[in-house]
C-alpha cells in the first residue's frame, strides 16, 4: 500500500511539472481528483469524511501537497473554505460525503452565493445504480443547491471527471465568482481513466489568457460617463464587493482622487478604500451615519462600482437617490438596471473599467461638495455621543478601538451577523485593504468562528480577529476544537449582552418592547475555553478593554475574550425597513420617546 | 424599474408589471443536457415570478443540447432582466426573445367534441372552417387537428364551443428564426 501511494504520489509530481514519461497509466477517479486539485494550485482543503466519499479520503493521504482540515462540522468547513477565499482571492475548497454531508454544506455555499466568493465545494455521492433509488444517505445535491450555487454538476462518468474538476475551478473564479459544487459518485471516484495534465488548462491559465483578450469598455460608455461625471456638482462614489474581488484598490484611489469625488463604501465594500482617506465618507445604508445617506439624497450622480443596490443599503428604492443620474459599473449584466436604472451602464470588470474611466475622465476639484457633507458629520458627532454611554462598562467603540490599536490596524476581522456586526462596520478603523470580512448577503449567524480559521489559513502573516455576538458564537463554536487541533491561532472577542441583540433592538422599535425568545443565558465562556484546551478571558470593565486585547495578543494560540457589553445597547442610526435611508431613527429620537412614555 | 410612478397591477405569486406594459413574450433557450441543466431554466423562470404560460423542451438539431420555447406575459423591463438571468446559466449557449429576430411561430392543437349523428355534420364544417382537419371519429366523439399561429388556435377553440369539447391538447409554440419573413 506505502509503495503503491508513492508510485501515484510520484506520478502526480511529474503530471504536475509536464515532464510526464510516454507510459501512460491509468489513475483512480479520487486520485484524478487529487491531481486536478494540485494542479489548480489548492494547498488547503476544509472538509468531513464519510461512507460516499471515503474513496477520496483514501487518495488524499498519498498527496501531501494537499493540507485537510478537519472541521467539525460541515458547515465549519464551507464557511472556512469562504473565509480562505475572501482573503486571498484562491478557490476556497470543501468536501463532504452524500446526504446529510452534503446538505449541511448549503448553509456556507449560500453564504458564498449571496456575496459571490469563489468556492468549490466536493461532496460524495451514491454509487449510480442507487442514484434515485432512495439509497442510504441519498440526497440530490443538485437540486438542493441549485439556487445557491452559480454551478453544479454530477459527473456520469469517469471520463468527464478531469474536465469537470477544472471547469469547476473554472467557474468558481471568473467573472461573477461564486460557488460551484461537483457531486462524485462512489462508483466513479473508484473508476480508472488515463489523465493527461497537458490535456486540460488550470483555471489560472484561462483567466490569463482571458486577460490578454479583455477589452476595455466601449469608448462611447466611457465618453458618455465622463461627461456625467464633468457636469456633476454632487457627485458619490458607490463601492462595493467589486473593488476587493477584482482587487481594483489603486484604481479606485486614482479614480476618486482625479474626480475629487467623495467614496462611501459598502458593507462589502468596507476595506477597500482606506477610511482615513480624506474621501472617505462611510457605509450607506440601514445603519449608515446620518452624513453618508444625505449625501445620496442630496446626490446628482452616482458612480456605483462592483455593488448590487442591496436593500439594506438603499431603504426604500423610491425615495434613493431621487435626484441621481446613474452610472453603473458591474461585471454581471443581470445586476444592471435590477433594481437602479442606469444612466450609463457599463458591464466590465472593476479594474478594467476604472483604469479606461480615470483616462477619459477630467480632474476636477470639488472641495466645496465635500465640506458640505464634512460640515454634517461634524454638525452630528454620532461616535462621541456612542461612547458616552455607560462609561463604566465595555462598550462596543473602545473594544474596536483596543483591537485595532493592539494590532497597529493590521489585523483581518471577521465579524459574525448581528448588531456586533454593525458597530465593527461603522466603528472600526479600516485601514488594511480587504481587512473586512462578514456575510453580507445571507447574513448567516455562526460565520465568524470558522471564517476566520480559513482566514487565517490563509493569511498566516496577519493577526485575525474574530468578533461575535453571544447569540451567533454558539452557532459553530465546535470549530473552536479545529482551531485547536490544527495550532490556528486567531482571537476572538464576543461583545456578550445577554440578548439576540438586533432582533431585541427590533422588538424595542418595532414590537412595543416586547422580548420575545431574545433574552438568553450562555456558557461560562472562559471554562469554554478551557474545555477546548484554550486561554479565555472575560471583561467586565471599561478600563480592562485595551489590557485584555493586549494579553489576548501576548498569548500564544487561540483566545477567547468575553466582553460582558450594557445588555441593551442599540446601533445608532437606523433605517425602519422600508423607508427611505434619509428617515433615521437617532439616539435622541428614542431617548425623547421613551422620556415621553 | 426605480424611480417609478407607475401604477403596478398585482399578479399574486408573478412580478407586478407597471399597468399596461404586460406583453407576451417568447423567449428561445439553447441548453447543453446535462444533470440539472433543465431544471435551472425553469428554476430561474419560476423563481423570477414570471407568469408562465407555456414551456415546451425538446431535442435541438445539435445533438446533447436541448432547446427550450417559453412564452412569458410581462413587463419589458423584466424580460431584459430574465434573459439576462438566464444568459448567466452556465449550460445555457443561447437565449433571445423571438420578437427581436424574424421568426416563424406555429402551435399544434387537438380538440375532441362529443358528437353524435344530428351534431357530428355541424361540427366537422365548424371545425374545417376554422382551418382544422379531422384525424379521428368515433360514434361518440370527433377529433381536429390544428397546425398554426396562436390565434388561429384560439379560433378553432371558439368555433368548436358550442359543441361539448371533451378534452383540447396543445402542444405550446414552436420557433424558428432566421431565414424567414414575417408570418
Amino acid at each position: 500500500m506505502a509503495i503503491a501511494a508513492k508510485d501515484i504520489q510520484q506520478a502526480g509530481t511529474a503530471n504536475q511539472t509536464g515532464q510526464q514519461n510516454d507510459e501512460i497509466r491509468e489513475l483512480t477517479g479520487t486520485e484524478i481528483m487529487c491531481e486536478v486539485l494540485v494542479r489548480e494550485g489548492v494547498d488547503v482543503l476544509y472538509g468531513y469524511p464519510g461512507g460516499a466519499i471515503m474513496p477520496f479520503y483514501d487518495a488524499l493521504t498519498s498527496y501531501p501537497a494537499l493540507h485537510h482540515v478537519l472541521t467539525r462540522h460541515e458547515q465549519g468547513a464551507s464557511h472556512a473554505a469562504d473565509g480562505y477565499a475572501r482573503a486571498t482571492g484562491k478557490v476556497g475548497v470543501c468536501v463532504a460525503t452524500s446526504g446529510p454531508g452534503a446538505t449541511n454544506l448549503v448553509t456556507g455555499l449560500a453564504t458564498a452565493f449571496m456575496d459571490s466568493v469563489p468556492v468549490v465545494a466536493l461532496t460524495g455521492q451514491v454509487a449510480r445504480a442507487f442514484l434515485g433509488r432512495d439509497a442510504f444517505q441519498e440526497t440530490d445535491i443538485l437540486g438542493v443547491t441549485q439556487p445557491i450555487t452559480k454551478h453544479n454538476f454530477l459527473v456520469r462518468n469517469i471520463e468527464e471527471l478531469a474536465p469537470i474538476m477544472h471547469e469547476a475551478f473554472r467557474i468558481a473564479r471568473s467573472g461573477r465568482p461564486g460557488p460551484v459544487l461537483v457531486d462524485v459518485p462512489k462508483d466513479v471516484q473508484n473508476a480508472k481513466a488515463v489523465y493527461r495534465a497537458d490535456d486540460h488548462i488550470t483555471s489560472e491559465e484561462y483567466l490569463d489568457s482571458l486577460a490578454a483578450h479583455t477589452q476595455a469598455p466601449a469608448q462611447h460608455l466611457l465618453l458618455e460617463a465622463a461627461e456625467l461625471i464633468a457636469q456633476a456638482k454632487r457627485p458619490i462614489i458607490l463601492a462595493g464587493h467589486g473593488i476587493i474581488l477584482s482587487k481594483a484598490y489603486a484604481e479606485l484611489k486614482a479614480f476618486a482622487e482625479k474626480t475629487s469625488i467623495p467614496v462611501i463604501t459598502t458593507l462589502l465594500g468596507l476595506s477597500a478604500f482606506a477610511d482615513t482617506h480624506p474621501l472617505h465618507i462611510g457605509m450607506p445604508g440601514m445603519h449608515g451615519p446620518a452624513h453618508t445617506n444625505r449625501s445620496i439624497g442630496e446626490a446628482d450622480l452616482l458612480v456605483a462600482v462592483g455593488m448590487r443596490f442591496d436593500d439594506r443599503v438603499t431603504g426604500d428604492v423610491k425615495q434613493f437617490a431621487t435626484r441621481a443620474k446613474l452610472i453603473h459599473i458591474d461585471i454581471d449584466a443581470s445586476e444592471i438596471h435590477k433594481v437602479k436604472a442606469a444612466t450609463v451602464p457599463i458591464v466590465s470588470d472593476a479594474r478594467v473599467a476604472l483604469t479606461a474611466l480615470t483616462e477619459t475622465v477630467q480632474p476636477a476639484d470639488r472641495s466645496a461638495w465635500l465640506q458640505e457633507i464634512r460640515s454634517w458629520e461634524a454638525a452630528n458627532d454620532e461616535r462621541g455621543r456612542q461612547i458616552k454611554r455607560n462609561d463604566d462598562i465595555p462598550d462596543p467603540i473602545s473594544i474596536l478601538s483596543a483591537i485595532h490599536k493592539e494590532t497597529d490596524g493590521e489585523a483581518i476581522v471577521v465579524s459574525d451577523v448581528g448588531q456586533h456586526q454593525m458597530w465593527t462596520a461603522r466603528f472600526y478603523e479600516w485601514t488594511r485593504l480587504n481587512s473586512h470580512i462578514t456575510s453580507g448577503g445571507l447574513g448567516t449567524m455562526g460565520f465568524a468562528l470558522p471564517a476566520a480559521l480559513g482566514v487565517k489559513m490563509g493569511m498566516p502573516d496577519a493577526p485575525v480577529w474574530a468578533v461575535a455576538g453571544d447569540g451567533g458564537i454558539q452557532m459553530n463554536i465546535q470549530e473552536l476544537a479545529t482551531l485547536q487541533q490544527e495550532g490556528v491561532t486567531i482571537k476572538v472577542a464576543i461583545m456578550n449582552n445577554g440578548y439576540l441583540g438586533m432582533v431585541r433592538q427590533w422588538q424595542q422599535f418595532f414590537h412595543s418592547r416586547n422580548y420575545s425568545e431574545t433574552p438568553m443565558t450562555g456558557p461560562d465562556h472562559v471554562k469554554l475555553a478551557d474545555a477546548y484546551g484554550l486561554k479565555g478571558i472575560r471583561v467586565k470593565r471599561r478600563e480592562d478593554v485595551e489590557s485584555a486585547v493586549r494579553e489576548a495578543m501576548e498569548t500564544p494560540g487561540t483566545v477567547i475574550v468575553e466582553f460582558i457589553i450594557e445588555p441593551e445597547a442599540n446601533v445608532y442610526p437606523m433605517v425602519a425597513p422600508g423607508n427611505g435611508i434619509t428617515d433615521m431613527i437617532e439616539e435622541t429620537t428614542v431617548q425623547e420617546n421613551a422620556e415621553n412614555e | 424599474m426605480s424611480n417609478s410612478t407607475i401604477a403596478t397591477t398585482i399578479r399574486p405569486h408573478h412580478t407586478n408589471a407597471p399597468q399596461g406594459t404586460e406583453k407576451s413574450y417568447t423567449l428561445i433557450v439553447r441548453v447543453v443536457d446535462r444533470p440539472g441543466s433543465v431544471d435551472r431554466v425553469v428554476g430561474v423562470l419560476r423563481r423570477r415570478r414570471s407568469l408562465l404560460q407555456s414551456l415546451t423542451l425538446l431535442p435541438d438539431q445539435q445533438s446533447g443540447v436541448f432547446r427550450i420555447t417559453a412564452q412569458v406575459q410581462d413587463a419589458e423591463v423584466v424580460i431584459e432582466h430574465l434573459i439576462e438571468q438566464l444568459r448567466k446559466i452556465i449550460d445555457v449557449t443561447d437565449v433571445y426573445d423571438s420578437a427581436t429576430r424574424p421568426s416563424l411561430t406555429r402551435e399544434l392543437v387537438l380538440v375532441q367534441v362529443a358528437s353524435n349523428g344530428e351534431t357530428a355534420r355541424s361540427a366537422v364544417a365548424a371545425g374545417q372552417q376554422a382551418g382544422a382537419t379531422v384525424v379521428a371519429t368515433t360514434a361518440e366523439a370527433v377529433t381536429f387537428e390544428l397546425v398554426g399561429s396562436a390565434a388561429q388556435v384560439e379560433q378553432l377553440i371558439t368555433a368548436l364551443q358550442p359543441y361539448s369539447i371533451l378534452e383540447i391538447a396543445r402542444s405550446g409554440g414552436v420557433v424558428l428564426s432566421g431565414n424567414v419573413v414575417g408570418k
